[in-house]
């Protein structure tokens, strides 16, 4: 088989040329809609340094104004003079670093808790056969089905019998009892060749050996997805910690944020640079995750 | 590596579990639910202060700034959670209708410091709901009409005088409007409004008593077609979106429309950056020489499930007090006339013609606080919309609106009177 | 595989004591409040199905038989309606997927400005947006005017308002979530299954047909029943922010209008029993797909 791939690889000039001008061409096209889907963030990078201040407005020109006339929408994304003092405005105007802290801790729990417990469940859905688990599982679906505006008033109403509104744990265990993150594994252990599995039980291996050094170690991209999709909606969340959370010290970021926002109005450049921050640490755990999607060396040699 | 993290979560998991055991300290005396902002900036100082003077008193503020004040607030009141003074602003009938506030009328009585020369009586009794009186204000907002000078001045239209009329108005803003026909757009508007208010023709949305729609009339009908004329034909009035969106103020801004709606709380924001001059100047009287103008007001009330209703009291007056009013300034009217002249003092010009603002406290015509009004207005809105695209005619909408409205209002009455 | 009931327990047990108190309590306390009258203030009244009668109830009128509620059925329509950029997304999202599945110069770097769009929410986005779409001077217009081209007044006219706000959420999930799942899903294909193809001198689009379609298949089904779930709540953020369910009602979708029933007319019961027809709907689809796409799934 390697000698066949490496004289498939040995290919003459003409055909090599031909692949790399189409790789050129691919590269072109992905760079084209990739400018196109940053618009929003440039928008965003250069509305954090405009000013609101006008007698600097004056001295630079209506292309420091935060909605230019649409006309020259490109050519005002970025103002006259950069104003990077924004971004220190942001941590003074607000205990930004509080937040930040509470969005992290809140974040990382749910995401580290949902991976083991929807893992866990998820294996149970996809290999045991027990009574009522299809019936269980279409009831766990179901629940993704009802729209959180009507049980936002009932979820209050519960915690605060529990006496748990305004704790970061009325944040952290709804969120990792996830019926999505349990959705999303168990279609994943399904496509898991069961040949490894059958082959371990030969070797005396138990549901607990197996779901721990045959699923697991195969399962690296799917765990790391869950973890981005986790993290990331953990760290949107707004409608949770509005309704749940009282206090200033315990504000998530999206929450936190609301601070630049008025009742009719937005201090834009500040809600704008605090945007900007708030997403470098999803960025990281995107770039984290993507470690696991590095093609084609984790199943080479199972299927065939 | 995927072992050794799935063990470490577990741990970790297990130690969340015990979270719930380390629970706070004791409960507050006292919970302000806050609209953020400049007033939660204002509530913050004044409930210090408050916090100075009465030692041993704990006041927690919950602050939810933006549209998402209501979603908390209903939230909490519906959960029956501590709540002790809330912050009210348009949306007052919708809870004095409901019975979640607290009568204040008693509290008054038995206050003797207490005097009502710090508030507007017009304004006080927008807040009276069946004899009872469930809030006070510490602001009011009313409606005036901005102008760009600079784009008068390069059509050549004299600006605004302080008696003018609604003809005039639309004459200026006929003589501001610069079309493309080729192009088909429109370069500057005249007017950018929701739509020409119908208060300006002297007309109601609903009858005095509040029991039905009051637009299906000839009146109505002449307003509805005066708007599609402009809109459409004329295309003098560039519609934008509602009051409270950042785009009504943005097209005026980048002088895209020469006129707009404008109030209190869009004085900050244009004085910081109107690239061109500007002032501003009361809404034009209507046809039969009157002159109605929209208005409303924030303050706070006490809600009814509240435990410590004097100490609420204490700390309402405090909030809507001339303390409060003042350090409001650079948003709203202040409620006591006496603040007027620092009102003047503290917004530095543009606008010129600030006391064009209180000018108009004499003209306010307010929408009607009543509990159905957020469903009306809805109503309302979605036939409107329907009659000024085109997409029915104008006697269909009239009567379709008649018919939702006076259903809902039924309704309402039904509802109270069980 | 058959195990001991104790092991079921061990591995299922925590999870679904979390899951019954903390997301089905309330979702079934939110559904007993359908057959209430509750204005969130006072003692909620039982009523029995008015709340549905409200919604989907018809009477007899003048021209005979008529829906007590038309709106609520122009809302669905509003909502299925913004579900047809559905398939656009997920292809696009495959599509992308297989594209930065190759060895590419930046790979990571482009999955991570595609992914980009849909971690950028928020307020600010959705003006932007607006401003996009403005009728006279907003970007798409302005390049329409460059071709000589009239462009529609977008958010402003009933029938451009939908179309308008699939454009916006097609840029948002296109790059995001899906590619993940499919970049994740294409990890688990054998590269000998490609290679055997190829040997046997297959063209692309038949590898791509007969190896990653079927190969796919279980993440596909996934995607398509979350989309479904999704598509059916969605659209309350762009009505919130951007439309106000405007122009006529042309953008309310049903969450948007159980949001409003709920929290902004005061009818707790109404929109309870809003979100479980809702809920209903959802099912029969979510049910239909289960039993006619299931049987496409390559297990």
């Amino acid at each position: 088989m390697p000698l066949e791939r490496r004289l498939r690889d040995i290919k003459d000039p003409l055909t090599r040329s031909r692949e790399a001008g189409k790789r050129t061409l691919l590269w072109l096209f992905l760079l084209l809609v990739g400018i196109t889907m940053t618009y929003p963030l440039l928008w965003m990078l250069g509305t954090s340094v405009k000013t609101t201040d006008p007698a600097l407005l004056l001295a630079e020109g209506s292309r420091s104004s935060i909605f230019p006339v649409g006309g020259s929408i490109l050519q005002d994304l970025f103002p006259a003079v950069w104003h990077w003092e924004n971004y220190r405005l942001v941590f003074q105007e607000i205990p930004y670093a509080r937040y930040f802290f509470n969005s992290v801790f809140i974040a990382l729990s749910v995401t580290v808790g949902q991976i083991v417990a929807c893992s866990m469940a998820a294996y149970a859905f996809s290999r045991f056969e027990f009574r009522w688990r299809d019936k269980l599982f279409f009831c766990y679906l179901a629940t993704l089905m009802v729209p959180s505006t009507v049980t936002l008033i009932p979820t209050f109403i519960l915690l605060s019998r529990f006496g748990l509104i305004d704790t970061y744990f009325a944040l952290i265990a709804p969120a990792i009892f996830s019926a999505y993150g349990t959705f999303m594994l168990r279609q994943f252990f399904m496509g898991i060749p069961r040949e490894l599995e059958e082959a371990a039980v030969i070797d005396g291996c138990g549901p607990i050996a197996i779901f721990r050094h045959v699923i697991l170690p195969l399962s690296g991209p799917a765990l790391a997805t869950l973890g981005i999709f986790c993290f990331l909606a953990n760290w949107q969340n707004l409608l949770g910690p509005l309704v749940k959370i009282n206090s200033d010290n315990l504000k998530p970021l999206p929450l936190g944020l609301l601070n630049f926002v008025d009742l009719n109005t937005a201090n834009w450049p500040l809600l704008m640079a605090a945007s900007l921050i708030s997403i470098a640490p999803v960025i990281v755990i995107f770039l984290l995750g993507q470690r696991f999607f590095v093609s084609g060396v984790r199943l080479g040699g199972v299927k065939g | 590596m995927v072992l050794t993290m799935f063990r470490q979560g577990l741990l970790c998991l297990l130690l969340l579990l015990l979270l719930p055991a380390c629970r706070k300290a004791s409960p507050p005396h006292l919970v302000v639910l806050s609209p953020g902002g400049a007033a939660g900036k204002a509530v913050e100082q004044i409930v210090e202060e408050f916090r100075r003077e009465n030692p041993g008193v704990e006041v927690q503020i919950v602050s939810t700034p933006g549209r998402d004040y209501y979603v908390k607030s209903l939230t909490m009141l519906a959960g029956k959670a501590h709540v002790d003074i809330l912050w009210l602003g348009q949306g007052f009938g919708m809870f004095a209708g409901r019975q979640a506030l607290l009568d204040l009328s008693p509290l008054i009585q038995d206050d003797p410091a207490f005097s009502f020369r710090h508030y507007h009586p017009a304004v006080v009794d927008w807040y009276r709901y069946r004899n009872a009186l469930y809030s006070l204000p510490y602001g009011i907002d009313v409606q005036v009409i901005a102008y760009n000078k600079d784009l008068f001045d390069a059509a050549g239209v004299a600006y605004p005088t302080p008696d003018w009329t609604l003809d005039e108005m639309l004459e200026k803003a006929k003589a501001l409007t610069r079309y493309q026909r080729g192009r088909g757009r429109t370069e500057v508007a005249g007017l950018g409004f929701l739509d020409l208010d119908y208060r300006y023709d002297g007309l109601s949305l609903l009858s005095e008593d509040h029991t039905r729609f009051g637009l299906n009339n000839e009146a109505g009908k002449a307003w509805m077609n005066r708007n599609l004329a402009l809109i459409h034909r004329e295309r003098i009035l560039q519609r934008g979106s509602d009051m409270a969106s950042m785009d009504r103020l943005s097209a005026f801004l980048n002088q895209q429309v020469a006129m707009i709606e404008f109030t209190p709380w869009d004085v900050q924001e244009t004085y910081h950056r109107a690239p061109f001059r500007w002032d501003i100047v009361a809404v034009p009287t209507g046809r039969e020489g009157k002159r109605k103008g929209w208005a409303s007001s924030a303050g706070f009330g006490i809600a009814r499930n509240c435990r410590q209703p004097r100490l609420a009291w204490a700390l309402l007056k405090e909030l809507t007090g001339p303390a409060f009013q003042r350090a409001m300034l650079k948003t709203t009217i202040p409620a006591s006339s006496a603040l007027h002249g620092e009102y003047l003092a503290a917004n530095a010009a543009p606008p010129e013609h600030l006391s064009e603002f209180l000018r108009m406290l004499d003209f306010m015509d307010p929408n009607p606080r009543i509990t159905a009004f957020t469903e009306v207005e809805a109503e309302w809105v979605y036939w409107k919309d329907l009659a000024l695209l085109r997409k029915v005619s104008v006697e269909e909408a009239l009567s379709g609106a008649e018919s939702g409205i006076n259903r809902i209002l039924e309704l309402h009455r039904k509802e109270e009177a069980q | 595989m058959r195990v001991p009931a104790w092991i079921t327990a061990l591995f299922l047990g925590p999870n679904v004591l979390g899951f019954l108190t903390f997301t089905l309590a309330p979702i079934v306390a939110s559904l007993v409040l359908a057959f209430y009258s509750w204005d969130l203030f006072n003692e909620p009244r039982f009523v029995g199905l008015d709340n549905f009668h409200n919604l989907v109830g018809f009477q007899a009128g003048p021209q005979g038989w008529q829906a007590t509620n038309p709106r609520f059925w122009h809302y669905a329509f509003n909502t299925l309606f913004l579900m047809l950029g559905l398939p656009f997304s997920i292809l696009g999202s495959l599509l992308l997927a297989c594209l930065l599945n190759r060895k590419l110069y930046g790979r990571n770097f482009f999955r991570l400005i595609f992914f980009l769009p849909s971690i950028v929410s928020g307020v600010g986005v959705y003006l932007l947006w607006k401003w996009i779409f403005q009728p006279d001077f907003g970007l798409i217009n302005s390049a329409l005017m460059h071709f000589g081209v009239v462009g529609p007044r977008w958010l402003e006219a009933t029938s451009w308002a939908k179309p308008a706000l699939m454009i916006m959420s097609f840029w948002g999930s296109v790059g995001g979530m899906n590619v993940v799942l499919y970049l994740a899903a294409l990890q688990n294909i054998s590269p000998e299954l490609y290679e055997a193809a190829e040997v046997d001198g297959a063209k692309p689009w038949r590898k791509f047909w007969h190896i990653t379609w079927p190969m796919v298949s279980p993440t596909t089904f996934f995607i398509l029943i979350m989309g479904i779930i999704h598509g059916f709540q969605g659209g309350f953020d762009a009505a919130y922010v951007m439309t106000r369910g405007g122009p006529a009602g042309a953008t309310t979708t049903l969450s948007y209008f159980i949001y409003e029933t709920g929290f902004q007319f005061f009818y707790m019961g109404r929109a309870s029993a809003a979100s479980w027809l809702l809920f209903l709907m959802v099912m029969v689809f979510t049910w239909l797909n289960w039993r006619f796409a299931s049987r496409q799934v390559h297990y």
